[in-house]
């Protein structure tokens, strides 16, 4: 502070011609002012006039003497206007608060040292020329940081109750969202005190009062200056006009007289290096200077504020993005498509096995880098891009990596800025690492082709062992046949022409050797039955089951003509598959049926329709010897009888082969059934092969 | 009444004496010659080599051709026969123990004119080979002057 009174003494010294020009104004003004003094004093005389003045302890602007007298500037200033006006004093010692009190019930006639506001002005009468330019500034402890006004957050600041400040700093704090406590301290020094001690961070104060007890208790003034104001001598409402009148005509002459009493008061109170040569409207400017400077500096400190979090954002997401391409394998390119140069991100360089810090990369660097086999095609890609003639750029390729190995690139890029004349100028992009997924494709590829070779090679040998089982059953029935056929036939020429003269026995011998053969003959035709069901090529067609079963139902009918059963066969009973195969699953089915109920009183076979989820089918219903239903497991297997021979004949091997057959069409066989009540066998072919009469074209 | 005669083509020497004696029966005085396989039918029909000089008409009423033969097959018979003009349009039956379906497609492809499975059962068995016989001789036109495309 001192330094800074220092060069304004200074400044105010170059003005030379400034400080001449006052010279002669000086004089014009002493001489009005004793014109004045005369005047006033006569009139005084007439009546001489108690002042009661309220003295509370501010120095140094005011304070009481050893004797209670006012003191301090403005203490010595109305001293010297009494003595001028005679006026005789009667000092009225009160606290700050207290004295505004008193001034308000008419207790005392004058109070120094007012600052003035608008809400005070309803309160009190004040004279016009401020009797002291001021403003308030914060001073604090050496180790607490207060550079700006958002500094005050969580800071406790002691201000004197009932002050100027009290209510400023309230609303500067309300008005930025500041938590800061206001201490409120009686006297100016409680408030130092508070701070000194460490019972408060800073204090708000006028400057006078301010820089002078700073000094005392080792505070330090701040930059934040606020609330410029003006100081006057305050009377009560619509009292003392006559003295308020006469300070102001002592002020006007003191202030604009540079040796004044005004100004020596000044100067002995320790203002002289801001006072003794400036005009006072150079301090209101100083003002309002400084508050402008609060503003400039509030606004610089939310700005920076600002700048710092937008800064930390951006951070964080440059670090996210860096994080991110790292953890991706990418590096990004920027490309200036008119140098050629390109700028890379240290994961680029890293991909390469490059150190980041020397890396460089143009374009025809990066061409150099390719493998010759993909150069060509990522250069037509890229020219085919930049020249507009495609709408994306995407392109893999091999990159020589720094020790000379080939890596796998995926390049991805976008032209993000354009000349006046639409000439592509930038052009961004990012380089991933695709090596990893080339080698997993690779092995793939290899491992798909050696499969497809396994697959090949494992159906030439299904095929060479089915052509072998072909002709294995070919040979079964080329072969066992004939030997069949002339057991049977010799048995029948025997029996053809000699007959009559063989005995019983002999032809009874003759019948076994025919019947055992027959047996033989239909095993062989089943074996062939269920090996043929199992291969060849499913044909696909529309079968009719209603047709077919009632034509077999007729056959069986037919052969057996002594037997009546009721047969009933529903309609529509349509479906898609092999039309051979199919009749032989009906007619073994139906040949069960009507063997089985053989044996049945009131026989009858029904064939109808049956569903399930996905499926449909028919089923094959008889009421005859039924069967166990704990034996089902063995039904379906070949040479599997559940009945016996003298019971009812048969060779085992028709479920198997309606099985077989029903699950090569992709559907399965069900079987329900009881001893003596009758089996129900269900064929359920998936919908896909079931064909809807309706829908059917003729 | 056709004139002709008959040729069985028989490699089984059961399935040969049970298809004489029913054919025999059916018709006692139809003249019926035998070849034991492939290549003596073969030579029967166009009187090559041991046949070279056999008696009776050139061409029988029609061959009742077994599938399953030794040295050529029924098949390759068939196929030759079919290839040649003399004997393009002779009435060839297919009498097998086989009824796979490719047989049966395979002999039709290759032109026979009728395809029988040879029963098990003596009775029909017996019973077949006499209407074969019968019908092919009895009833059956035979082709007259051949002119195969």
């Amino acid at each position: 502070m001192t330094s800074q009174c220092a060069d304004r003494v200074q400044w105010t010294r170059a003005q030379g011609s400034f400080v001449s020009a006052a010279h002669w104004r000086r004089w014009l003004t002493r001489v009005l002012v004793l014109l004045i003094a005369t005047l006033t004093s006569a009139a005084v005389l007439a009546a001489p006039r108690v002042v009661r003045v309220g003295v509370y302890d501010n120095p140094p602007k005011i304070q009481p003497a050893p004797q209670g007298q006012p003191s301090g500037i403005l203490g010595d200033l109305l001293v010297e206007v009494a003595r001028q006006e005679q006026w005789t004093i009667e000092p009225v010692a009160c606290e700050w608060d207290e004295c505004l009190r008193l001034l308000e019930t008419r207790a005392i006639d004058v109070l120094p040292d007012v600052a003035y506001n608008e809400e005070r002005a309803q309160r009190f009468d004040f004279h016009r020329i401020p009797a002291l330019p001021s403003w308030s500034q914060l001073y604090r402890r050496r180790d607490v940081t207060l550079q700006s006004v958002l500094d005050l957050d969580q800071k406790r600041v002691a201000v004197l109750e009932g002050s100027v400040q009290q209510s400023h700093l309230a609303g500067l704090l309300t008005s930025f969202g500041l938590q800061a406590e206001l201490l409120t301290t009686k006297t100016f020094e409680e408030a130092f005190a508070l701070v000194a001690s460490g019972q408060a961070d800073a204090v708000a104060a006028n400057r006078y009062s301010g820089d002078r007890a700073a000094g005392d208790y080792g505070l330090e003034a701040t930059a934040l200056v606020f609330l410029p104001s003006k100081l006057f001598y305050a009377t009560p409402k619509g009292q003392g006009a006559d003295l308020l009148t006469a300070i102001d005509a002592r002020l006007a002459a003191w202030q604009s007289d540079a040796d004044s009493f005004y100004f020596q008061t000044l100067a002995r109170w320790g203002q002289q290096g801001t006072q003794t040569r400036v005009p006072v409207a150079f301090w209101w400017g100083l003002a309002a200077v400084a508050g402008l400077l609060v503003l400039a500096l509030c606004f610089l400190a939310l700005l920076r504020r600002e700048v710092a979090r937008q800064t930390r954002a951006l951070r964080e997401s440059e670090e996210r993005l860096r994080m991110a391409l790292a953890a991706a394998s990418q590096g990004l390119y920027d490309l200036d498509l008119r140098t050629g140069q390109a700028a890379v991100s240290p994961e680029y360089a890293t991909m390469l096995g490059f150190d980041p810090q020397t890396f460089t990369l143009t374009l025809n660097s990066w061409l150099a880098y390719l493998h010759p086999d993909d150069r060509p095609a990522v250069e037509r890609a890229f020219e085919d891009y930049v020249a507009g003639r495609s709408a994306d750029y995407r392109v893999e390729f091999r990159q020589r990596t720094r020790d000379g190995r080939w890596k796998w690139i995926l390049s991805l890029g976008k032209i993000q800025a354009y000349d006046d004349n639409g000439r592509p100028l930038r052009m961004l992009g990012t380089h991933t690492d695709i090596d990893a997924i080339k080698a997993a494709q690779a092995a793939l590829l290899e491992l798909n082709a050696t499969l497809e070779s396994r697959v090949t090679a494992r159906t030439a040998e299904l095929t060479a062992a089915n052509q072998e089982l072909d002709s294995f059953v070919y040979a079964v029935s080329h072969d066992l046949r004939a030997p069949l056929r002339a057991m049977m036939g010799f048995s029948g020429v025997l029996a053809e022409d000699l007959g009559p003269a063989l005995p019983p026995e002999a032809k009874s011998h003759l019948d076994h050797i025919v019947q055992a053969g027959r047996k033989m003959s239909a095993l062989v035709e089943g074996l062939l039955t269920l090996s043929r069901s199992a291969r060849g090529p499913l044909q696909r067609h529309r079968v009719d089951v209603s047709a077919l079963a009632r034509a077999r139902l007729a056959e069986l009918a037919a052969a057996d003509p002594a037997r009546a059963v009721a047969v009933s066969v529903e309609d529509g009973l349509v479906f898609q598959g092999d039309e051979r195969l199919l009749a032989s699953v009906v007619d073994n089915l139906l040949d069960n049926a009507w063997k089985y109920s053989g044996t049945t009183a009131q026989a009858a076979i029904r064939v109808e329709a049956c569903e399930e989820a996905g499926y449909r089918g028919f089923s094959v219903i008889d009421n005859g010897a039924g069967f166990d239903m704990a034996h089902t497991a063995r039904l379906f297997k070949a040479f599997q009888r559940l009945h016996r021979q003298d019971e009812f004949p048969g060779i085992g091997i028709g479920l198997a082969t309606v099985q077989r057959i029903v699950q090569r069409h992709g559907g399965h066989v069900r079987a329900q059934a009881e001893p003596g009540k009758g089996a129900a066998f269900s064929v359920f072919l998936p919908l896909s092969s079931a064909a809807r009469e309706e829908g059917e074209t003729p | 009444m056709n004139p002709g005669n008959l040729l069985l083509v028989e490699d089984n020497p059961e399935d040969e004496m049970l298809a004489l004696r029913a054919l025999k029966k059916a018709l006692p005085s139809t003249r019926i010659d035998v070849a034991r396989d492939g290549q003596q039918a073969l030579d029967y029909l166009f009187k090559t080599d041991a046949f070279a000089s056999r008696e009776g008409p050139e061409l029988p009423a029609v061959v009742l051709l077994d599938i399953s033969l030794p040295r050529l097959s029924g098949l390759e018979v068939l196929e030759r026969l079919r290839a040649d003009p003399r004997t393009a349009c002779l009435p060839v039956v297919m009498l097998t123990s086989s009824d796979e379906p490719r047989d049966r497609a395979r002999s039709y492809a290759l032109g026979c004119n009728s395809f029988v499975q040879k029963p098990v059962e003596f009775a029909a068995h017996a019973d077949t080979l006499a209407r074969l016989g019968t019908y092919w001789l009895a009833i059956n036109e035979p082709p007259s002057g051949c002119a195969p495309g």
